[in-house]
Parts: structure tokens; sequence; C-alpha cells
């Protein structure tokens, strides 16, 4: 187990490696200069190339990598020229915070309905319950988010105005706004994942019921309650924690569309500003962040599966 | 070698026929045949069917539904029901694009991968296991911001961005194809690593190949509607769905038909190209029970 848990480590160390090797490729390779663009086109040339000095733009393209990842690993974010040199890391991480709380909060949303929802379908298989609610599921998985959002936004915030539009008001300084800020992101995220979440909860427990213990269980003469808890949705269970570890992953990167739509402030939110402002330095670390998040999530959810299920490690 | 008796009715038919004839098996596969060819067709003929210019200034501004506007028009009077008519060429046309490259530079990465094993596997599917480490979306995101928002490099990142799913695919799919009988009597009959691919390999992976096209269709349509909305897709004027749904979202209370248009063509695309998937996964294969 231990030697499991590390070996994933150092794979998720190496990837990590790569992802801010990727950033630093895909930022080197903007057309536009960043020197230019945070000056704008007619600041005197003196400026400018001072500007070039200070960024390292001069310096040759391994020295500006092995600079990158030094202050990386040193885990010094930089300053953001272009917003006032604010230490970036103050930027990023309330943003993650916030992106964090929604992607939380719309995963629980999700699990509550896809679990009963999910089970409800694999005990009535074939008949009209099950059909119905996969032909909720593939609409769900057609409906964009962001549709869902427009639409939600239309309803309850334009028609029935019974829920703001959007902004932020942190918890501590108005609790009820907050939350009531939340209903509709929160509410959108939640029902778009959960749609792959029932599907994957049915099939996992349609599996289950057609195994030789549950007609063990039967034939001993268990009572299907106990049967369907106890035997089936415990071992259902089990690809379910590490699908829904893998949407909560997805999320994290995921909520971009609708944290622009709600205006919530979270990671997505401030990178789209930032690119709208042009202000390189935050959007890359903005982007590293998010990749580390999710290599991060995904390697708790490995950990926790082989927890669960101790046949991984051994394979 | 004499083939005395073959009952036919128990091969695998194949051609254009047999599976015309497999997709009305099947009511629902017939509709979404029917979803396709109707989207196709209004892509191309949209400029004829469109009432109005999509660029052009026909009314009044936020004009709500009338007989000469189904849609009303958009905060410079421009028809909302032609520009959502026009909107399904730039989406095609980036679905097609970006899937296109992602089929392209995929499906020779995982044939190479699965086929020789290590090392060359190894280093391939690191670079895939890099790419997948960023959500999707931002990763196409950082190449837009990188390269500059407009129709070309849109295409280019969400097609980069989806090159592990084909990738992916074709390797585990080609690895085991690798072991089978008829490879290993290719390879005995002396035909080279190239030949063996190309005719032994890729033939038995285009089902997989069709049907992950279809997805991925779906998947480049979504990410382009989502990159427009955002400003860092294609640009105005161009009618873009996403674009419009930005539109539409500061105008929902005096037309909420721009956003509904441009909202409801995004889903029912999205939702045709999905079931288009099912209904490849479906005809494509051969040995189905229903089908004797």
């Amino acid at each position: 187990m231990t030697r499991f848990i590390l070996r994933r480590l150092a794979q998720g160390l190496i990837v990590m490696w790569m992802v801010a090797t990727a950033v630093f490729v895909i930022f080197r390779i903007v057309p536009g200069d960043p020197a230019a663009i945070t000056l704008g086109f007619d600041a005197p040339p003196e400026a400018y190339e001072a500007l070039r000095e200070e960024l390292g733009l001069n310096d040759p393209l391994l020295t500006q990598y092995v600079n990158w990842m030094g202050d990386l690993v040193r885990g010094d974010l930089g300053t953001s020229i272009s917003q006032q040199n604010a230490q970036v890391s103050d930027l990023v991480f309330p943003a993650l915070g916030r992106t964090v709380e929604l992607a939380a909060l719309s995963i629980l949303l999700a699990i509550v309905i896809a679990v009963p929802l999910g089970m409800w379908a694999a005990l009535r298989e074939g008949t009209w319950v099950d059909h119905s609610v996969r032909f909720a599921t593939t609409l769900g998985f057609s409906m964009p988010s962001y549709v869902l959002a427009i639409g939600l936004l239309l309803l309850f915030a334009d028609v029935y105005p019974i829920l703001p539009p959007g902004g932020y008001v942190s918890f501590t300084e108005d609790p009820v706004q907050h939350l009531k800020l939340l209903v509709l992101p929160v509410v959108t995220i939640g029902l778009v994942t959960a749609a792959p979440l029932t599907r994957f909860m049915r099939a996992g427990m349609l599996e289950v019921l057609h195994a030789d213990y549950v007609r063990t269980a039967r034939a001993k003469g268990l009572e299907p309650r106990r049967i369907n808890y106890r035997h089936a949705f415990r071992n259902a269970s089990i690809p379910l924690v590490t699908e829904i570890g893998v949407s909560f992953g997805l999320l994290v990167g995921g909520t971009v569309v609708i944290e622009q739509i709600f205006t919530w402030p979270g990671l997505g939110w401030l990178m789209i500003q930032s690119i709208l402002n042009r202000a390189f330095d935050v959007v890359q670390v903005a982007v590293l962040i998010t990749a580390a998040a999710f290599v991060t999530v995904n390697l708790i959810v490995d950990i926790v599966h082989s927890w669960l299920d101790p046949r991984i490690t051994r394979s | 070698m004499t083939v005395t008796s073959v009952d036919r009715r128990a091969l695998p038919v194949s051609g254009p026929r047999a599976l015309l004839r497999r997709v009305g098996r099947n009511r629902l596969n017939a509709l979404t045949v029917t979803m396709v060819v109707g989207l196709v067709l209004v892509a191309i003929l949209a400029s004829l069917i469109a009432p109005y210019s999509p660029t052009a200034s026909v009314g009044l501004p936020v004009e709500g539904p009338s007989w000469g506007h189904f849609l009303g028009t958009d905060q410079i009077g421009r028809d909302v029901f032609s520009r959502v008519l026009l909107g399904s060429r730039t989406s095609l046309y980036v679905g097609l694009g970006a899937t296109t490259i992602a089929m392209v530079v995929g499906v020779p990465m995982g044939l190479v991968s699965g086929f020789f094993g290590r090392p060359i596997d190894t280093v391939l599917m690191r670079i895939v296991d890099g790419m997948l480490a960023f959500p999707p979306i931002i990763l196409a995101m950082a190449m837009v911001a990188a390269l500059g928002p407009n129709l070309r490099n849109t295409i280019i990142a969400i097609g980069v961005v989806q090159v592990p799913r084909f990738a992916r695919q074709v390797r585990a799919m080609t690895s085991s194809l690798r072991e089978r009988e008829f490879v290993q009597a290719s390879r005995a009959i002396g035909a080279g690593n190239v030949h063996t691919m190309a005719h032994s390999i890729l033939p038995n992976l285009a089902p997989i190949i069709f049907v992950q096209f279809s997805l991925t269709f779906a998947t480049a349509v979504l990410t382009e509607a989502a990159l427009s909305f955002l400003g860092l897709g294609v640009q105005p004027p161009s009618p873009s769905w996403g674009a419009m749904l930005n539109e539409g979202k500061t105008l929902l209370s005096l037309n909420p038909w721009i956003a509904v248009g441009a909202g409801s063509a995004i889903f029912l695309t999205v939702l045709t190209f999905t079931l288009l998937g099912d209904t490849l996964s479906d005809v494509l294969n051969p040995f189905r029970p229903g089908d004797r």
C-alpha cells in the first residue's frame, strides 16, 4: 500500500513537471510581446527595453525555463506587472477557494440526485421508470451547462425574479446572500454532472444485481431490502467513488463558463478576465494551478480507490 | 480450395445497402440519421433559407418575435433567425475541422504506440498523459489566448485538445489486434510494418474511429460555443451560437429569443451528434444478434 502511494506520488510529480513545461511552452510562443502589451505600443524604447530586461525576456529560452522552474519549486508565483505589481498568489488562491466551494456543493447536489435515481432505475430495469431515467440522462448529456445556466437565469432571475442573477458576497459579510448567489450556479452544475453519474450508478448497480453473490443472497432467502443495500449498493458504490472524484477534478477547471455567467469570481473567472486584460503573468499561473488541482484530485481518487478496493494495489 | 456451402445468412453483411438496412431497423437510428442530414442541409443551404443577411441591420434594435423576424432582432437590428441559421455553418465547420485534426494526429499516434509497444509507446503515452492533466477547456483556452482568438486558431486549439481521445482508444484496440491470427499471418507472409498496419489493423479500427469521430464532433461543437461565448472563439460579426448566447444573456429581459434560439441550436446539434455516435456503434457492429 505504502509503495503504491509512493509510486503514484512520484508519477504525480512527473506529470506536474510536464504540466509546468507545457504552460511555459504555450506562453512563450505568444506572438504578442508581453512587454509591449503591458506598456502599450507608444511607450519610449528605453522603458520597453528595461521591462524586457526585468521580465527576463532577453535571456536565452533555456535560462528563462530554468528560472521559471526554479521559481515554481520555491513556490514563488511572481508579481503581476499588469495588475499593479500584485502578488499573483494573492489573486489566484482566494479564487481557487471560491471555485472549490462551488464545485464541492455542485458535486454534493449531483450525488444526492444521481445515487437514488440510478438505483431506482436499476431496480426497475426495463420499466417506464428505467426508460424515463435513461431518456432524462441522454438529454442531460447533450445539454451544455451554459445553455442550462441561461435558461435558469431567464426563469428564476428574470421571469420569476426570486434569485439574484449573479455576483459575489463573502460568507462572513452576508451569509444569506452568499448562499442565494450560489443557488443558480450550483443547480446548473449539479444537474449537468448528475446525468453521467446517474448512468454510472445504474450500470454499476445492474452489474452487481446480476452477480452470483447477489443470486446466492436471494437464494438463501434474505429480504430484498437487505440485498439491495448491503450486498448490491455497497459494491456498486466503489466505482462510483472514482467517478465522483473524476467529475470533481473536471469541475475544478470546468466551471469557467458558469463562473463567467454568474460572475462568481473563481479561478475560471479570473482566468478569463486576465486573458481579456492580456495579463499573461496571471493567466499562466491560473492555468498551472488549475492543472495542479486536477492532478491532485486524481491522485487522491486513486489512493482512496485502492484503499476501498485492495485488489488494485496488487495489479 | 473450394468452399462448398456457406450459409449466407450467418455471415455479417457489409456494404452501404446493408448499413442502410440496419439503420432502418431501429426508429431512433432512422430519426438520428434524418436529424444529421437535416442539419447538414441547413448548413449548406443556410444563405438560401435565411430571410435576411446575417450581418446587416434589417430592423429596429432588440425587437421581439414578429412575422418579419421569427426570433426578433438583436442589439444592432440584425435578424436573429437568420443568424441562428448561418451559425450552423460556423459550428459544423469548426466541428469538422477540429475533429479532423484530432483524428489525423491521434489515430497514427495510437496506431504506432499500440503496434510497436515500448519504448515508443512510453514516450507517446506520456505526452498524452501530460495533455490529459489539463481540463480540456482550460487547455483550449490557454492555446487560444496564446495564439490569438480567431476561427483558425479555435479549430487548431479544439483539435489538439481532442487528440488524446483518438490516441488512447486506437492504441488500446491496436495492441489487442496485434496478437490476433490474421495479423500474425500477414507478418508471416512477409508484410512490412506499414503494410500490416494499413491493411490488417486499420480496417478493423474503422468502426471505433467513426464512433469516436461523431462523439468528438459533438464535444468540438460544444467547446467552440463555449469559447465563443467567452469571447475567445469566432470573432464578430461572424454568426456563432456561442457568441449569440452571450449577447442574448445581456438582453434576456428585452428579447429572450436570442438566447433561446442560439441555446436550442447548440443543444440540438450536440444531441444529434451524440445520438449519431450511438447509431454508428449500433450499425457498424456486424455481429449483432438481431441482424440475422
